[in-house]
């Protein structure tokens, strides 16, 4: 499975477990008005970090990206 | 069930049949969020667990819930520890208490990470409940700084102290939490685990090999019907955990042994002593069904009370603890508090019958659970009551003090209406904040149609919404011709309501936060302008930047809560302790 899809997994299985009604999901969808509120969003990152091994924000200092497509891209380049 | 406090610490224990039982079951809560939405389903485990024959204490750790130690302060071990010493301390005093003399630990999401730590450093610890366990503590933490950052737009400088809802984290206790990795902990051989994961995971599936690979009897349980106590369900009336699958395993793992008959000491009397404060647990209401905290000053005494409301569905103790900080900080001002559970709701119980069921948040008549708690506080000795509420709380509040005339002030965050719209009031909230033009506006764009067409807008909702929304528009511009032509009052229904509390005598204050709905809904009745407020002797607003609706973000809840103690409890309040800084003073300096 790739990187992107395990992302977009992710969000669409913390939605259904948070109840909120997700946006279509594109790369320019702002991230915090995807219908994922912070909580949800923070989850999505622990999930990630459980299931690809991969802590993006390990560095310390990495600005929260804003778009989802930023946010794959986080991820992307973080498990190259 | 019955409220006890131990090690600074306040529970629940809940009495098996016949009480008597060998076995005890400590239900390890979790934090945060995940504690305030799954209070009342624990509360049920323990019920059920009780009928199952078993001994079941539900407690706080320290820092958290009712415990006396205040969580934005880390004790001198850290958090970790000392939560994880807490459960050491309750299973000491469970077993001295009920001459239990095994222990089963049962946790929620952290405090299942905790329970497991604990089981492995134990030797009286039968078997583990494990409720979608926390399996790594580095990805935890990651949730708790990313959440944060996206609460402040900030990163979490190395070497700074972590403040997230209500507490402080050390780089320490971060450190310490990180560091754990269920798969790495020993339990002993023979030890009985069911593990119900939330959702199948890699890590779930090594963690039950490792185990079973040491001799642990570990099975992963079912999560379904687990599923309801890890929403935040604000509007379903059935919206709580079943436990059965939970009980029946625990009943073939750990029998409870009905002959088992030990001699059991009484427990003294529930009582916690925060600094400059005395709290105790009370039961009021019609058959004792209503639950709450007073929390008097340790010196002096005034014959004010402030009775603060369940925000929501949160329990009496709110988001990030507000009203127990609240309730401490009146009472180093001299001010008494009861913090208190509305019937269906924390640990108050629902009507008869429906004891398995949460109220709703707002269509639910509370009066009777506010005069029930004024007339309980009445017998105490209490003649000047102020209402505090949230939210649902607020709405609550203010329409307590309508109907009770030993009402003297008011404290409302985010009222969000005055009177109910006719329809489910969480659809109207939700749907209200825009015009009918800007749905069309979307429904006339191809990704609106698609949604539509697929079902994905919930249209019947929205429709409603937007028609009491007009319904309302209406019904004001009809007021406001009536009463220029002189057939009706100028005021419209609400302001009649705040004017009568206002000529009554009725201190309100409103808060606000920032860019929120609610500011609008307010002005809409009285206004944008404080100036208008003059009508209103008595009455003040605040709005409150950096503070959120629900008072989590740390510094605007200091500001709020620093705004109320100043309004009840003025620096002249002869009761207030002498020679002791006024709560208030560091937040608004």
């Amino acid at each position: 499975m790739s990187v992107r899809q395990a992302v977009l997994d992710q969000m669409r299985i913390v939605a259904e477990q948070q109840r909120k009604t997700l946006k279509p999901l594109a790369d320019d969808l702002l991230l915090l008005e995807s219908g994922l509120d912070s909580l949800c969003i923070a989850i999505v990152v622990a999930n990630l970090e459980d299931e690809l091994g991969i802590d993006p924000f390990a560095g310390g200092d990495i600005e929260m990206p804003t778009t989802l497509g930023e946010f794959i891209a986080l991820y992307e380049n973080a498990a190259r | 069930m019955t409220p006890v406090t131990f090690n600074g610490t306040f529970g629940w224990l809940h009495t098996p049949r016949g009480g008597v039982g060998r076995v005890a079951v400590l239900i390890c809560p979790s934090l945060m969020q995940d504690a305030l939405w799954s209070h009342v389903s624990l509360r049920l485990l323990g019920d059920r667990l009780a009928e199952a024959g078993y001994w079941a204490l539900r407690f706080d750790y320290p820092g958290t819930g009712d415990s006396e130690a205040e969580g934005d302060v880390e004790p001198p071990e850290g958090h970790w520890q000392s939560w994880l010493n807490s459960i050491d301390g309750a299973a000491d005093w469970v077993r001295e208490t009920t001459g239990a003399d095994e222990i089963v630990l049962c946790g929620l999401r952290i405090g299942a990470t905790l329970a497991s730590l604990v089981a492995a450093r134990r030797d009286d610890v039968a078997a583990l409940i494990q409720l979608a366990p926390v399996m790594r503590g580095n990805s935890y933490v990651r949730q708790l700084l990313v959440q944060a950052q996206l609460q402040t737009g900030q990163p979490l400088a190395p070497g700074e102290d972590l403040i997230f809802y209500e507490f402080r984290f050390s780089p320490r206790t971060l450190d310490e939490m990180r560091a754990v990795d269920l798969r790495k902990v020993a339990l002993r051989p023979g030890q009985k685990v069911a593990l119900h994961p939330r959702a199948d995971s890699r890590l779930v599936d090594e963690c039950l090999e490792a185990w079973k690979a040491a001799g642990v009897q570990a099975v992963r349980g079912p999560w379904s019907r687990l599923e309801p106590m890890m929403r935040h369900n604000i509007i379903e009336e059935n919206t709580l955990a079943d436990f059965d699958g939970v009980v029946e395993w625990l009943s073939k793992a750990v029998p409870y042994d009905a002959t088992h008959r030990a001699v059991v000491p009484k427990s003294g009397p529930a009582e916690l002593r925060p600094h400059g404060c005395i709290e105790i647990p009370m039961n009021f209401g019609r058959r004792g069904r209503l639950f709450g905290i007073l929390c008097r000053p340790e010196n002096g005494r005034s014959d004010l009370v402030v009775i603060t409301t369940n925000s929501g569905r949160d329990p009496h103790y709110g988001s990030c603890r507000q009203s127990v900080t609240l309730s401490r900080q009146l009472a180093r001002a001299g001010i008494a508090t009861l913090r208190m559970d509305f019937a269906g709701l924390g640990d108050s119980l629902g009507p008869i019958g429906k004891e398995h069921l949460m109220t709703p948040m707002f269509e639910q008549d509370r009066l009777p659970d506010i005069k029930g708690a004024m007339d309980a506080l009445e017998r105490l000795g209490y003649r000047r009551f102020a209402l505090q509420g949230l939210c649902a709380g607020a709405y609550h509040s203010f329409h307590g003090a309508r109907s009770d005339p030993r009402v003297t002030a008011l404290m409302l965050v985010n009222i969000p209406l005055f009177s109910l719209p006719g329809q489910v009031v969480i659809n109207y909230l939700t749907y209200r904040g825009s015009t009918p033009a800007h749905y069309i506006n979307r429904l006339f764009s191809l990704n609106g149609l698609k949604r539509l067409l697929t079902g994905k807008v919930d249209i019947v909702n929205l429709l409603r919404g937007q028609i009491t929304r007009v319904q309302l528009r209406a019904s004001a511009k009809v007021q406001d011709v009536a009463s220029k032509v002189g057939m009706a009052d100028k005021r419209t229904p609400v302001q009649r309501m705040l004017g009568d509390l206002s000529a009554r005598g009725v201190r309100t204050l409103f808060l606000f936060a920032a860019g929120q709905g609610e500011i609008d809904a307010f002005a809409q009745e009285f206004g944008a302008h404080d100036e208008a407020l003059a009508a209103y002797p008595g009455t003040e607003r605040h709005i409150i930047e950096h503070m959120d609706h629900d008072m989590s973000h740390a510094s605007g809840r200091a500001i709020g809560q620093a705004l109320m103690v100043r309004f009840v409890a003025p620096r002249t309040e002869p009761a207030s302790v002498a020679g002791q800084p006024h709560p208030s003073d560091a937040a608004l300096a």
